[in-house]
């Protein structure tokens, strides 16, 4: 089942309202149709006693009223359906007055007529409040129509036994009403457990459905960063790929021979390789300019002495590592073939801080003594123009490259962007 | 290489990596008729536009996280030709309008992007 098809069951089963409220105002109306028959047939009696025995016994006319009375006033009474207990009891005591005030008439009357009558008009109406079972409704007419056949059976035969007929009026009836009452309730309470688990199976189904739906976007924001991933890897590659290709066309360019080829181009794509090797050890947050310059510039050494570092801390942004890495090396490069690291004597400083208050700007500074004596370079190869341009170009820093005679010194101004 | 001369075509290059925009240069140049001048970022791009006039651009489409497309809508709309490229190997990040530009992906072939720049730049009328 999809997400939306089980919210909607969960919507219909919401719907569908509240069984137990349903039960009650069933309940009630069954209470009421009772009570206007008892009422009615109440009525009839007390016309038809009124038109045979104008005058007599008025104490009869008198019970006769006040059971009507009791039965309207019941009905008035009976309103809310959410007012279950008091419901009952009210009709209960329509029910039992009706049945005491049946009794009262057949001794007062002294003969069987009416109550049989009555006896008769109440097993229906019994019927008629057992909302329920069918079974229940035809035993109660079955059994009670038959008490009251055999009462009045046995009363015929003997006038002597007449109070044989009011219990057997009131007993039967009122053991029925008490059963039935009885009956009533079990169902109500079987209905509110039933009503109370399918509300715990459908806070289950939905809690259920929640999970379900924060995993499903759990799961949609994990694929849309892989898909963002892989798109930036690609991205990466492709354009670390240009970058190879690009050295690759101007080592080319600037070399005379195969073999120097071959030595530029592989030291400059290691340094790129050791670089990124570097930088994804550390996810991309940037690298200690310490450890970036023994990355590009270690491999030239000839001993310890050879390069002496002091960069107290500085981190660099991976975005500002690998255009410095790319110049750092070129420095390096150049000094090991034509400058202080080409011999074993020579000795390079780097030296770096950090100055500015507004604007910070990062300087370095690579200074170079004990080599071979230095000559400005007549023709700018690829190497020197990446040291020259690369940095004013892509961070809009400075470079100033001088040649005095005891070694080259080259000082970079960089900004650093605000954090 | 020859330097520029008057008759040379004006190319403008937008490509955040120095190595690469200075091989483009160095390629393009190269191949005769054409003078190049190189700008890494879309500020330095619409400077270069008011400062000189390029009869052709070879765009970067992802300039260091930055979008071209602004740029190559400005180009797009003063109806100066040019050619896109790109690392992602698509044009699924350029609008619509943009994708009748053609696009080249790194690591770029000299040869056909050459052409291309000729067959754009052949059509017009020198400015």
């Amino acid at each position: 089942m999809s997400r939306s098809e089980t919210r909607q069951a969960i919507e219909r089963s919401d719907a569908s309202g509240d069984p137990i409220a349903e039960v009650d105002r069933l309940l009630l109306d069954r209470a009421r149709l009772g009570l206007r028959l008892i009422l009615a047939g109440v009525a009839i009696v007390f016309a038809g006693w009124i038109a045979m025995h104008r005058g007599e016994r008025p104490l009869i006319s008198v019970v006769h009223v006040l059971n009507m009375l009791v039965v309207a006033g019941a009905l008035r009474l009976l309103h809310d359906p959410a007012r279950w207990t008091f419901n009952h009891v009210v009709g209960f005591v329509a029910y039992a007055v009706t049945i005491v005030a049946t009794g009262v008439e057949g001794i007062l009357a002294g003969d069987a007529t009416t109550p049989l009558l009555i006896l008769v008009g109440m097993a229906v109406i019994s019927a008629t409040m057992v909302p329920w079972s069918p079974w229940w409704q035809l035993a109660s007419v079955i059994v009670t129509i038959t008490t009251a056949v055999l009462t009045v059976a046995t009363v015929v035969g003997s006038p002597r036994l007449f109070w044989l007929q009011n219990v057997g009026a009131i007993a039967p009836t009122l053991v029925a009403t008490v059963f039935m009452s009885h009956a009533l309730n079990r169902q109500r309470a079987a209905v509110a457990r039933a009503d109370r688990e399918r509300r715990s199976r459908e806070e289950g189904l939905r809690e259920a459905n929640r999970k379900l739906e924060r995993e499903i976007e759990e799961h949609r924001k994990t694929e849309a960063a892989l898909r963002f991933a892989v798109l930036e890897l690609d991205h990466r590659v492709k354009n670390t790929l240009a970058v190879v290709q690009s050295v690759a066309e101007h080592t080319l360019r600037s070399s005379v021979s195969m073999r120097e080829f071959g030595a530029a181009f592989s030291g400059r794509i290691q340094a790129l390789a050791r670089i990124h090797t570097a930088l994804a050890g550390r996810r991309w947050k940037g690298l200690p300019l310490t450890d970036l310059i023994e990355l590009v510039v270690g491999p030239y050494r000839h001993h310890a002495g050879s390069v002496s570092i002091d960069c107290n801390g500085i981190l660099v942004s991976s975005e500002l590592v690998r255009v410095l890495g790319m110049v750092l090396h070129e420095l390096a490069t150049n000094a090991a073939k034509y400058g202080a690291l080409s011999n074993e004597r020579g000795h390079v400083t780097v030296s770096s801080r950090v100055d500015g208050e507004g604007a910070p700007r990062l300087r370095i500074s690579w200074s170079e003594s004990d080599g071979p004596c230095v000559n400005e370079p007549t023709r700018r190869g690829f190497g020197m123009r990446l040291i020259e341009e690369a940095i004013a170009y892509e961070v809009e820093g400075r470079v100033t490259l001088l040649f005095p005679v005891q070694g080259l010194h080259c000082e970079l101004e960089i900004p650093i962007p605000p954090p | 290489m020859t330097a520029g001369s008057q008759g040379d075509t004006r190319v403008l290059i937008v490509e955040d990596s120095f190595v690469v925009a200075d091989t483009l240069r160095y390629l393009i140049d190269g191949s005769g008729g054409f003078v190049s001048v190189i700008v890494p970022t879309i500020e330095k791009a619409f400077e270069a536009l008011a400062a000189d006039a390029f009869d052709i651009a070879v765009l970067d489409v992802n300039l260091g996280g930055t979008s071209i497309v602004p740029f190559a809508q400005h180009l797009h709309a003063r109806g100066v030709p040019f050619v896109f490229l790109t690392g992602y190997g698509d044009d699924k990040l350029l609008p619509e309008p943009l994708r009748i530009h053609p696009l080249f992906t790194k690591p770029v072939e000299t040869e056909p992007l050459v052409r291309t720049l000729r067959a754009l730049t052949a059509r017009r009328p020198r400015a």
